[in-house]
């Protein structure tokens, strides 16, 4: 066997209990607010400590933009909100020049939009026109905004979490594929029970949240982030990754049935980027060294799920894109191929 | 000990498992079909009274599914990182065994320590039990097979076999000759007898050489050939003799002629159907007539001819029945020659060369290869431009027939009547205007599935449309519509 000059070590204990101390710092604060939603709450805190944006989808009144308060007070971070309607243009969102007298001469000076802050949130984005949408594009993937040729970069860190119901959709705009696909996840936030519903009206007089003090200071912010890069990827998992993302391509040949029936176009190597890099942060949150397949197998349907463009197939058959994301979790082997085993 | 060189020796463990367990599985696999395919050859060499002895030799048919299967296991089995991946899964180290193959595990060399020592007892089994017993099991049996007392030796074997087949033949071309009278009663009888008693050898298991069936069969065929020549000459001396008998009746009596013709009618066995006296005096003048004593014997009235016997009448039913006779043996011939029975074709060749059946099988000797046939069928070359007389047809009668189309039919139209139809599709000139409406027709099947695209069913039909349940033979319907290709 091939021996590897081990160069490097694995993430030392004590990091990596701190690392999943300031995890549960945040995640914590997020489930005082938000009751009865473990699984939404911990995919955000993943998202946040992976450094990626999020699109919140679910009915209004579940706790969407609540959270995403939540989350700029819990961080100490600027903060704005961006409510999303249809005639808002794209320098109401990145801002713009203004021309402005300093000392008798006048000059044309750049005013930063509400996209110049830590947080945003973006409500309802699907309100807003295509070309709205479109200027945020630069601002997820590059961090910066460029107007008239100058480009103003966008403090760090920077995140968006936009939000958008899947009702009432006359007058909306689709996000186009390339958007969706800055995002690092989309989550679906699910109705809550009736015992979270009674603790809710029980103890929140008119549904007021409590208001959070601030978890993590910005310097236990980077150094969650710089934790989280430190989490080691083995090749094993790296490969399972890619090779999940590959077979959600219908023509390939590694792909399952579900796909070739129901998946129009596959998803984009950013699906595999946003696989292993959550994937790390969920490794931290269980306090390991290391990312594991089912690190990648957790975060696989809020990571790759509309990144997926379906057919009509699956509509005709009522088949969503989680399902056909359960289904590729399911047929993709973590060994890749199957090894020799003795029969008796 | 340092860790990650234990971890390296296990998971090299792992490979050298499952190599054997390869290496179990195909030889396995290769040794019971080895041993199947020889089953299957033992037991068809019993069935074809052979046997194959077992022998210390058949050890060495072990070598090939020896090396069949350390080919397999070595082209089969992975490296041995590759089982990092199994080995890590089933201790749930949860990625710890595989970043320690890439990096120190440092502080996490406690847990993983741990994890190899649960690893020695959680190693997959080679399983060789299983797939070894089948193969001995499989080797067992032939070995039963191979033991099996060898089947006695039946004389002959296969050689037997054709000899009975040719000897058939034979004897079905025996029947056929005899059946067409092609054979003297004396021949067909000895012929018969000797085929009977090479049968009867072949069966008792007595040596029976190819040249004695070919013997018989080259004895049948000259006697069919003597006999064919000896019918037409019969024929053409009967006709020729029936012509002119009232003629020589009256004159001299052509005794030796009429004895040569008796002898060879009598060697034919045409007499047989003749009275009695008539029977008695030609046989006396069949034994004269080779020696040229049946005239002077006429003349004398030798001992024991009774010349009055042959009077004209006589004679004349002499002449006719000669004929019938040599006509009987024809059809035989014909007969024989046409139908399927084996020997029939070597049959029909020989009557043909001799000139007894024409190139048609149909056709009488009289009428066999003559051109220019008795209702004047023309055999030039007809218009096709093949050089044939013509294709004809069953419509067409023969290829020179004229074919000719005068529009008539015979069929009597009298009876006939006109009849409408029953009522079909409107014409578009009659088509009645119902009403114009400015929307399109819409339909709501969900509320009212039977009004179609009636006005009073519009409505939001689309929506309802797109998001009802489509029932499962309407859908390959929708996607062929939408999917182009369809899938």
């Amino acid at each position: 066997m091939d021996q590897h000059p081990m160069t490097e070590t694995l993430l030392d204990k004590e990091r990596c209990a701190r690392g999943r101390d300031l995890l549960l710092r945040l995640r914590d604060g997020m489930a005082e607010v938000i009751l009865g939603q473990p699984e939404l709450v911990d995919l955000t805190a993943i998202a946040l400590a992976a450094r990626g944006h999020v699109l919140l989808e679910g009915l209004p009144g579940l706790g969407k933009t609540e959270l995403v308060k939540t989350l700029a007070r819990l961080l100490g971070l600027s903060f704005r909100r961006i409510q999303f309607t249809p005639d808002l243009l794209p320098s109401d969102v990145t801002g713009g020049p203004v021309l402005q007298e300093v000392e008798g001469q006048r000059n044309f000076v750049f005013r930063p939009g509400p996209l110049f802050a830590h947080c945003v949130l973006a409500d309802e984005i699907n309100r807003a026109s295509p070309k709205t949408q479109s200027a945020m594009l630069e601002a997820m993937q590059e961090g910066r905004v460029t107007v008239l040729g100058d480009s103003h970069p966008l403090p760090e860190p920077f995140f968006v979490l936009a939000t958008q119901n899947p009702i009432e959709l006359e007058g909306t705009y689709p996000l186009p594929e390339a958007q969706l696909d800055r995002f690092l996840f989309k989550i679906e936030v699910p109705a809550v029970g009736e015992e979270v519903l009674t603790a809710i009206v029980r103890n929140r007089r008119r549904g007021q949240a409590p208001a959070p003090g601030r978890a993590l200071s910005e310097d236990e912010l980077r150094e969650l982030f710089a934790i989280v890069d430190e989490v080691f990827l083995p090749e094993p998992v790296a490969r399972y990754a890619a090779r999940l993302v590959t077979a959600t391509h219908p023509a390939r040949p590694g792909a399952p049935a579900e796909v070739r029936s129901f998946v129009k176009h596959g998803a984009s190597p950013r699906a595999a980027i946003a696989l292993c890099e959550s994937g790390r942060a969920a490794a931290l949150l269980e306090a390991r060294p290391n990312v594991d397949f089912r690190d990648l197998q957790r975060v696989a349907r809020p990571a790759i799920a509309h990144r997926i463009v379906l057919d009509h197939a699956a509509r005709l058959e009522g088949v969503s894109a989680a399902d056909v994301v359960a289904a590729l979790v399911a047929a993709v082997d973590p060994l890749g191929k199957a090894l020799p085993q003795g029969r008796s | 000990m340092p860790v990650v060189p234990q971890l390296q020796r296990e998971l090299v463990r792992l490979r050298r498992r499952a190599f054997a367990a390869t290496f179990v599985q195909v030889f396995a696999r290769a040794t019971a079909t080895g041993v199947a395919l020889a089953a299957v050859a033992v037991l068809g060499l019993h069935l074809f009274d052979s046997a194959l002895l077992p022998a210390p030799s058949w050890a060495l048919g072990l070598a090939l599914p020896l090396g069949l299967a350390a080919v397999a296991a070595a082209r089969r089995t992975p490296p041995a990182r590759a089982f990092a991946v199994d080995l890590d899964r089933r201790l749930g180290a949860a990625g710890l065994l595989l970043s320690a193959l890439e990096r120190d595990p440092g502080a996490w060399s406690a847990e993983l320590e741990d994890h190899l020592r649960a690893a020695a007892g959680t190693a997959p089994p080679v399983g060789a039990t299983g797939p070894l017993l089948r193969a001995m099991l499989a080797a067992a049996a032939l070995a039963a097979l191979a033991l099996l007392p060898p089947p006695e030796p039946r004389a002959g074997g296969l050689a037997t076999a054709a000899l009975e087949s040719a000897l058939d033949e034979v004897q079905a071309d025996l029947e056929l000759a005899a059946e067409a009278g092609l054979l003297t009663e004396g021949e067909a009888d000895a012929m018969q007898d000797r085929a009977e008693d090479l049968e009867r050898r072949l069966l008792a298991g007595d040596p029976v050489a190819w040249a004695d069936i070919d013997a018989l069969a080259e004895r049948l065929a000259r006697s069919g050939e003597s006999a064919a020549a000896g019918t037409q000459a019969v024929a053409a001396g009967a006709k020729s003799l029936a012509e002119d008998l009232e003629a020589r009746i009256a004159g001299r009596r052509d005794l030796a002629e009429l004895g040569r013709l008796a002898e060879r009618a009598a060697e034919l066995g045409l007499l047989t159907d003749l009275p009695q006296e008539v029977r008695a005096a030609l046989e006396q003048l069949a034994r004269r007539g080779g020696t040229g004593e049946a005239e002077a014997a006429g003349a004398e009235g030798g001992p024991g001819l009774d010349p009055g016997a042959l009077d004209a009448g006589r004679l004349r039913a002499l002449a006719e029945a000669l004929e019938h006779q040599a006509g009987r043996r024809m059809q035989g011939a014909r007969r024989a020659a046409e139908g399927g029975a084996p020997g029939a074709d070597a049959l029909r060749r020989m009557l043909e060369e001799q000139g007894l059946l024409g190139p048609g099988s149909g056709a009488s000797p009289g009428e066999a290869g003559v051109a220019g046939g008795p209702d004047g069928f023309d055999p030039t070359p007809g218009p096709d431009g093949d050089g044939g007389p013509g294709r004809g047809g069953i419509s067409r009668g023969r290829g020179d027939a004229a074919l000719e189309f005068d529009g008539a039919t015979g069929a009597d139209l009298a009876g006939m009547r006109a009849e409408r139809l029953p009522p079909g599709r409107t014409p578009p000139d009659r088509w009645d205007l119902a009403g114009v409406r400015r929307a399109e027709p819409e339909s709501d099947p969900d509320r009212d599935p039977a009004a179609g695209a009636s006005p009073a069913a519009a409505g939001s039909a689309g929506e309802v449309t797109f998001r009802r349940d489509l029932a499962p033979r309407h859908r390959e319907a929708v996607r062929r519509f939408f999917g182009g290709g369809g899938r």
